[in-house]
């Protein structure tokens, strides 16, 4: 018999394996209330992008195109809410499954939203070696969607991340699904140093940008050091997603329902 | 081409807009700064005369040809540029108030150059003049254009009175020096005329152009000989005007028939015997004699006149350089009575015009005298407080350009695939749903599902 259903975040407590029937609550992100959403088009459009880039298969680095780091130049720019939004959108490619990491250890919002602020997580998992995957890897309300929050803070979160363990993590997760997809939602490239690091694992980096929010100065400073830090950085593997824009400057139309 | 600059400016309007809140601050702030000096200006009041200068008056038109001066005398164009320096605005800030009125001369300078900036002086071709002063005491206003109107007709007619003095003291200098002039030149005549007393028995004397007469007389009567005896031959033959009636009777067979017809023909052969008779007769007739010459008999006539004339005013047993200096000292003596009679004439036209540009009612008619002003004149509050507002927003929309500029921003995919030549692969509307707060109402959209983890690695 399974669980009952319990409210997020709660009932799953640390480190250990759990029951297969243990269920993982993922609070669903608010979906406007027409039918027809013009920002699941415009994800859409942003996926099918990121599709095609998958099927040209890993670069002359070896970086695994399903593995995406998606990032900003400065804090406030939406990062979680596209990591979110990409996450439903691929929802709908079938036999695809994604696995949405928490790597932004400074502000873990994707594990709030989740619920699973408490839960272990990804720092857990690279500190203690006697644990396992499925421990920090939780499902969510969406099929196909995985989780993997943040986990509790650590000092040395950032040598964490640089660590050996996090590549096989990675490679871990696609070696047990070839079409799984990795998106891994981390800090700003100014404000946080692991962001660096998971750049080097990620073959395809989504930057993201705000309408008169980010600054040009910002910008050109994260590409630089992406591009130094990180391996080349062109047009094969970074994108950029423009960030709150207005409706009527999505490219997007849609016409009255009758 | 149109097309993209209006795309460039909707950018940079755009840009504009994402800073509008400090567009809006900036802009209240001056507004407000702005609005704040505005009613705290002052009330101006205006106060304002009028007065006709007439280029002519009745006493100027009945006097024109005996006055000394003439209808441009009087203008008031040198006190328009005179009444408004440093001097002139002293002596009226002195007299508004000498007690206030300062003694340093910078602030005097100062004061005197707000004066100025304060009065307005219109001077219309029509005669009319208008002197407009502003201030902000309604009382103060109106004394300062009082005693500009007095002190621009004070200032007129001390200067019309100045010229003419200053001419009145030349004619008289000139009239004594020709007065002296004429006593040497009487005493000399008296002189003479006692050395030869015949001189005195002449009643008429000898006219001075007698001698110049006689003489041009002469010359041309000389011209007049030399000219018609160079010439040798007759003026006229008696076949001259047969000649003439054939030509014209000639000419007008000609303009119907040729030259073959019998007519013609008939006409040229008696013309050709008129041409050689007259020819035959220019040739044996004898020359005239010059005396027969109409212009030499002029001449002639002429010169004998002015001999008779000669002769009428010599004086008996006199020698003729004696009668020559008589002459001449006539002569002088006319010439300078005739030049102090013209000086005694400008003098009465110098004290005529004394008398009409010397007085201030004779030419200026205050037409308007100044009032204490009840009403402010200014200043325009509500045009001040527009202009304010544009100037405000101009300033507000300015700081917000130049944030955005500072700051570089972006507000098109467009200028970030320009600017960093990577590719913007979508755009995601600002969705309020993202950040609503969580209600009970979206709480129900979270499903409870029992989804099984990962399989152990």
């Amino acid at each position: 018999m399974p669980a009952a259903a319990t409210r997020p975040g709660e009932g799953v407590t640390a480190l250990r394996p759990r029951p297969s029937d243990v269920v993982k609550r993922v609070g669903s992100v608010a979906t406007p209330h027409f039918d027809e959403s013009r920002t699941r088009e415009e994800f859409r459009a942003v996926k099918r992008h990121m599709l095609t880039r998958m099927q040209a298969g890993p670069n002359e680095a070896g970086l695994d195109p399903k593995t995406i780091l998606i990032t900003s130049a400065s804090p406030g720019e939406g990062k979680t809410t596209v990591t979110l939004g990409l996450a439903m959108s691929f929802m709908f490619e079938r036999g695809c499954s994604v696995v949405l990491i928490d790597a932004d250890m400074r502000s873990p919002e994707l594990s709030r939203r989740m619920g699973l602020s408490d839960e272990a997580g990804l720092l857990d998992y690279l500190e203690d070696d006697s644990l396992e995957i499925a421990d920090i890897v939780y499902p969510t309300s969406v099929p196909g969607v995985f989780a993997v929050p943040s986990g509790h803070p650590r000092i040395i979160a950032p040598e964490l991340i640089a660590s050996e363990r996090m590549r096989e993590f990675l490679n871990t997760l696609h070696a047990q699904d070839p079409d799984r997809i990795v998106i891994m939602d981390s800090g700003s490239v100014l404000a946080s140093s692991e962001t660096i690091s998971l750049a080097g694992h990620a073959g395809q980096i989504l930057l993201v940008t705000a309408k008169g929010q980010s600054r040009r100065a910002d910008i050109d400073d994260s590409l630089g050091i992406l591009h130094r830090q990180a391996g080349p950085i062109d047009e094969s593997r970074v994108a950029i997603i423009f960030n709150k824009t207005d409706r009527s400057e999505s490219p997007v139309r849609y016409s009255q329902r009758q | 081409m149109v097309g993209l600059l209006f795309s460039l400016l909707f950018e940079e309007v755009r840009k504009i807009w994402c800073y509008r809140w400090m567009l809006a601050a900036t802009s209240a702030a001056v507004f407000a700064a702005g609005a704040a000096y505005i009613v705290s200006l002052p009330d101006t009041y205006e106060s304002w005369a009028q007065m006709f200068v007439p280029e002519r008056t009745p006493l100027s038109e009945a006097t024109e040809d005996v006055s000394l001066v003439n209808k441009d005398f009087g203008n008031p164009y040198v006190i328009q540029r005179t009444l408004l320096n440093d001097a002139s605005l002293a002596k009226i800030i002195t007299e508004l108030s000498p007690e206030t009125a300062p003694k340093d001369p910078r602030k005097m300078e100062s004061a005197t150059g707000a004066l100025r900036s304060r009065i307005d002086l219109d001077f219309g071709e029509d005669g009319f003049v208008e002197f407009r002063v502003r201030d902000t005491d309604p009382v103060r206003a109106q004394k300062t254009t009082q005693l500009l109107l007095d002190r621009f007709i004070a200032e007129s007619v001390e200067r019309n009175v100045r010229d003419l003095a200053v001419a009145s003291s030349f004619l008289d200098e000139k009239i004594a020096e020709y007065e002296k002039l004429l006593l040497d030149s009487q005493g000399r005549i008296t002189a003479l005329q006692n050395r030869y007393p015949q001189l005195a028995m002449v009643a008429v004397a000898p006219s001075p152009d007698t001698a110049g007469e006689l003489a041009s007389a002469r010359a041309a009567y000389a011209a007049a000989r030399s000219a018609a005896s160079g010439t040798q031959r007759p003026v006229s033959a008696p076949q001259d005007q047969a000649i003439a009636d054939l030509q014209n009777r000639l000419a007008s067979l000609l303009t119907q028939y040729t030259e073959q017809y019998p007519d013609v023909v008939a006409a040229r052969r008696q013309l050709a015997v008129l041409q050689a008779q007259r020819a035959q007769y220019l040739a044996t007739a004898p020359a005239p004699t010059p005396a027969a010459d109409p212009a030499v008999a002029a001449a002639s006539g002429r010169l004998a006149a002015a001999q008779a004339r000669a002769r009428s005013t010599a004086v008996r047993g006199v020698p003729a350089e004696i009668s020559a200096q008589w002459a001449e000292l006539q002569r002088n003596h006319e010439l300078l009575s005739s030049t102090h009679k013209e000086l005694i004439g400008e003098r009465e036209g110098a004290k005529i015009a004394e008398a009409i540009y010397g007085s201030p009612t004779a030419k200026y008619q205050v037409t308007r005298a100044p009032t204490t002003p009840v009403a402010p004149s200014g200043p325009n509050r509500s045009l001040l407080l527009a202009l304010a507002a544009v100037a405000a927003l101009v300033v507000g929309v300015g700081v917000a350009y130049a944030r955005a500029a500072v700051t570089g921003i972006f507000v098109s995919p467009r200028s970030l695939e320009e600017t960093f030549q990577l590719p913007v692969i979508g755009t995601v509307s600002w969705e309020p749903a993202w950040h609503i707060k969580r209600t009970k109402h979206t709480r129900k959209a979270v499903g409870y599902t029992k989804t099984p983890a990962l399989p152990a690695s």
